[in-house]
């Protein structure tokens, strides 16, 4: 196992590398874009001794290679300046982004693993059956429909008409409701999919017939090895989902004026501010290096094949 | 020991003269034909100019004239939902078919020369492949600001890798074939090789992958403009349009569904289609 | 019908396992009744386009106490069928069994899930084809044995631990404690074998069911397994029906052949008996004749293929393939024809 942790930790250096040459060079190659941003956040006209000033306020006249590892040194104390609007450092806008982000996300991986564990089981037990063809339906629909037109939808039905939920914020638990189950949907039909078809090829291998020749209860042979060994893919993938699960954030946090990362961003893309776009950009890399880790790490933990190597 | 069952229901259908697919297909082919026509004639459907602002008509009901109704600025719908149509999908399809394209060639060259450059683009691809490809895009959108090319340009930066490395799993295999190697044997160049040989053999599950790509690229181009970094208006976009129809859900919930519509069924329709050939070819094999 | 209960009838578990006497996990037969006595038993499967198909049609097998009993065919023949069958491994409705047979004397009800599945693995040991692929490859070898004593007894865990380790012991397996801990990918083929051999006699059933042991195995470890397989008899006293396509491994073993052809069976031959000259069956004759041998310079190869399967089936179903089949040969209705005491063939040409 610790042969197979270090191989996958090594790659943290390649996506380290790219991802703060990526930060960093989003403000040094187009400065002229820098700083007429910079200007017109602090409301200053675009006159040559303003842009003077404001390049060597950030720097920008020293030679490339001093300016990366000047960034760099700041970059891991988090320290990535001031945003452009308000008085906040960028680091706790990004803290707090997060923060609300990986609520979000805790409660919509609730729905996830409750809802596919079901309807995967339930489609499997009965393949072909109603429930299955009905999830096979919604699932090629579904991936067909933005999440901001589910989000909208949901809204109309539970907010507005029916009045049971918050339309939009983060005031109570009540409000990450409706966001989460927008989230979660995008992602339940495919994952139940999955858990289905991985059930049913399970149900036919070799080692399923052997325990039924020996005796064991169908019951016990679905527990034990029909379901175990279905959830090992869905583990190796759950660094994947992890990553789409922030992606539609993006989204969802807008339609539901969620505060998190995806707010954040929209914003600071909007109003081309860029320490919070380059603090985003570094705060979200190590976000899925450490999520695949994770990934990895689990699937480590179920399979034994990975963890203790296939030789025989 | 047996021929190959002449009950199949593809041979079946051969023998009869009808499509081998279940109806669904068709029903999907259906619906992009039409979608498709209606993007091509779109100057000769729609009734009204998509951008002609009557705030006097705002919000108007369906009526045979402005069959969809207006929005805020009184700019008729279905004129609209013709046109975003036509900006939506035709900018998905351009990035889809220069994405695929490009990674293809990256991809293939690769897997073909092999040796230095194989591992470089392999761990370039691995560590680029870490970050989604959505927040990818944000990242380049952020770093060229929003904006119609910008967000064309960002979606197809994002987006090649993945395509590069399917077409460097392929390569690798069809390297290997026989007629491949026969041409190599007849003297081929490494450029004919390619161009005649092995690119030939990644068209046909390209072209699946392309048919979903086109799909993906709609909502996430729809997203972003939905977002407001995307496509700007007053451009007629569907994502800019369900957006603006959001706005007003409590009063005039159509406003909201007439765009949707219009980007849910191609997508869903080249979805179907797209994995049914998947898993065609899948069984092929 | 049910079994007897097995949990009270069980003797103090013998963690030496050097238990040789008759066999346990089912009341004691007398000498003489077979440990599996099948008669004219035939398996139809449902086909969506064809209707109801014969795959094995009016087999009737016996394996006496401690005996080994041979059945071969070629592969497809429905050699596997036949087994599964019996013990309820088939997965009806697509499958229709008739026609009886006891397990020591208790008649077998194919269609009862629960009576299947208390028989399987306690009253029947049961050794499927290709060990590498019939273990969980996430769990380990010790799980396999507590997880099947666990379905049928109320033994403690450090009790089955303890048996499993004695019985790898004797199939000699060095460091037996070590495999148990292991995983499936971690061991190769041969010490698979002898595990799916001590598993299926941790419950010391009466019969033992080895589907192709030799087939997956590695030529040189062949030899092994089956004296493996003969150990166990001798050790817990049971009976084995061996099931093989290959000739050599079975002749070896059993004491009585069951010659296989498309779901019927062709000849019973006691293994002396199994020569060219003895043998009266045209089929079987040619398969002794196809084996390679140091004195042969040719091999005799059977011309054409055997049948696929079919609605109907009259006659003989070697009859397309025989160079001496006669006319009256297609209307052939198989009823047996006793050569010797043992030596039983199905086939129009005997009297003649």
């Amino acid at each position: 196992m610790k042969g197979f942790l270090i191989k996958q930790a090594l790659l943290i250096f390649p996506v380290g590398l790219l991802v703060s040459l990526l930060a960093f060079s989003l403000v040094r190659v187009f400065p002229s874009d820098v700083v007429a941003s910079y200007l017109k956040a602090h409301q200053q006209t675009y006159s040559p001794e303003n842009v003077a000033m404001v390049r060597a306020r950030l720097g920008l006249d020293k030679p490339i290679i001093d300016q990366y590892f000047d960034w760099l040194k700041k970059a891991a104390r988090f320290d990535f300046g001031q945003s452009y609007y308000g008085n906040l450092k960028v680091s706790e806008i990004i803290f707090m982004g997060l923060k609300s982000t990986l609520q979000l996300t805790a409660a919509t991986i609730v729905w996830l693993l409750v809802v596919t564990y079901f309807l995967g089981l339930y489609a499997a037990k009965k393949p072909d059956g109603l429930v299955d063809n009905i999830s096979r339906l919604v699932a090629i629909l579904g991936n067909a429909v933005p999440i901001f037109v589910v989000g909208f939808l949901l809204i109309q039905i539970f907010a507005l008409k029916l009045g049971w939920l918050p339309v939009s914020g983060k005031l109570s638990f009540k409000h990450v409701i409706l966001p989460s189950l927008t989230l979660a949907l995008s992602n339940i039909c495919v994952y139940a999919r999955m858990l289905r078809n991985e059930m049913l090829d399970n149900s036919k291998k070799a080692y399923v017939f052997y325990a039924k020749a020996r005796g064991l209860r169908t019951s016990w042979i679905f527990k034990k090895h029909i379901f175990k060994n279905s959830l090992l893919p869905m583990a190796g993938t759950s660094g994947i989902c992890f990553g789409h699960l922030i992606c539609g954030s993006v989204i969802v946090e807008n339609v539901f004026a969620w505060p998190g990362l995806g707010t954040v961003i929209t914003y600071a893309i909007l109003s081309r501010n860029y320490p919070v776009i380059q603090g985003y950009v570094v705060c979200v890399a190590l976000i899925f290096i450490v999520a695949n880790l994770c990934s990895d790490i689990l699937t480590a933990l179920l399979d034994p094949r990975v963890r203790l190597g296939s030789a025989p | 020991m047996k021929p190959a069952a002449p009950n199949a229901p593809m041979a079946r259908a051969a023998r009869s003269g009808r499509p081998g697919w279940p109806i669904r297909i068709t029903l999907a082919l259906f619906i992009l034909m039409v979608m498709g026509l209606a993007t091509i004639l779109a100057k000769y459907l729609a009734p009204h100019d998509p951008v002609a602002i009557n705030i006097s008509n705002s919000l108007a009901p369906m009526s045979w004239d402005y069959p969809f109704g207006t929005d805020q600025l009184g700019r008729c719908l279905f004129s609209r939902c013709l046109y975003a149509l036509r900006v939506t999908f035709g900018a998905s399809i351009f990035i889809a078919f220069l994405t695929i394209l490009m990674g293809s060639i990256i991809g293939m060259t690769a897997a073909y020369l092999g040796g230095l450059v194989d591992q470089i683009v392999r761990v370039a691809s691995d560590a680029l492949l870490a970050i989604p490809s959505m927040i990818f895009t944000l990242i380049i959108v952020g770093f060229l600001g929003p904006g119609t090319q910008n967000i064309i340009l960002a979606m197809l930066i994002a987006n090649w890798v993945w395509y590069a490395r399917v077409a460097r799993g392929l390569t690798l295999r069809i390297r290997e074939y026989g007629y491949v190697r026969a041409a190599k044997l007849a003297g081929t160049g490494h450029l004919g090789l390619m161009v005649w040989h092995i690119f030939p053999g990644l068209v046909t599950q390209m072209t699946t992958q392309f048919t979903l790509l086109i799909g993906t690229m709609a909502l996430s181009l729809a997203g972003f403009s939905f977002l407001g970094i995307g496509i700007q208006p007053p451009t007629a976009e569907l994502g800019l349009m369900i957006s603006d129809g959001c706005e007003l859900i409590q009063t005039h919930f159509f406003q909201m569904v007439w765009p949707s519509l219009v980007l849910i069924l191609p997508v869903a329709s080249l979805n179907v289609i797209g994995d049914y050939f998947t898993d065609y070819w899948r069984s092929k094999q | 019908m049910t079994l007897a209960p097995t949990t009270s009838a069980q003797p103090p578990p013998d963690p030496a396992g050097h238990n040789s006497g008759p066999a346990q996990g089912s009341p004691k037969p007398d000498q003489k009744t077979p440990v599996l006595s099948a008669q004219d038993l035939s398996v139809d499967l449902l086909s969506p386009k064809k209707g109801w198909l014969k795959v094995i049609h009016k087999v009737s097998l016996e394996v006496g106490p401690q005996d080994i009993v041979g059945l071969i065919g070629e592969s497809g023949g429905g050699k596997s069928v036949f087994w599964k069958a019996l013990f309820g491994l088939l997965d009806s409705p697509k499958w229709r069994v008739s026609g009886q047979a006891f397990l020591q004397g208790k008649l077998l009800n194919y269609h009862d899930e629960e009576e299947g599945r208390a028989l399987r693995g306690q009253s029947v040991g049961i050794i499927p084809q290709d060990p590498m692929s019939a273990f969980d490859p996430v769990r380990t070898i010790l799980s396999h044995f507590l997880e099947t004593a666990g379905a049928h007894t109320t033994l403690t865990k450090n009790q089955i631990s303890q048996m499993a380790e004695s019985s790898l012991a004797q199939l000699y397996i060095d460091n037996p404690k070590r495999i148990l801990a292991s995983y499936p990918f971690q061991c190769s083929g041969g010490t698979l074998q002898r595990v799916m051999v001590a598993i299926a006699d941790l419950l010391k059933p009466a019969l033992l069911v080895a589907d192709e042991p030799t087939t997956s195995v590695d030529v040189t470890v062949r030899r092994e397994v089956l004296s493996l397989l003969k150990d166990s008899k001798n050790q817990i006293g049971s009976s084995i029906l061996l099931i093989s396509h290959d000739l050599m491994a079975v002749t070896s073993l059993a004491s009585e052949i069951n010659v296989m052809y498309a779901g019927s069976i062709i000849e019973r031959i006691p293994t002396p008996a199994l020569t060219a000259s003895q043998a009266r069956h045209p089929y079987t004759i040619k398969l002794i004749k196809a084996r390679p041998s140091f004195s042969k310079e040719r091999l005799e190869s059977i011309p054409g293929a055997p049948p696929t399967l079919s609605a109907g089936q009259s006659g003989c179903p070697f009859q397309p393939r025989c160079e001496k089949a006669l006319k009256p040969c297609r209307h052939y209705d198989l009823e047996p024809k006793q050569i010797s005491p043992g030596h039983e063939v199905r086939c129009l040409l005997v009297d003649r």
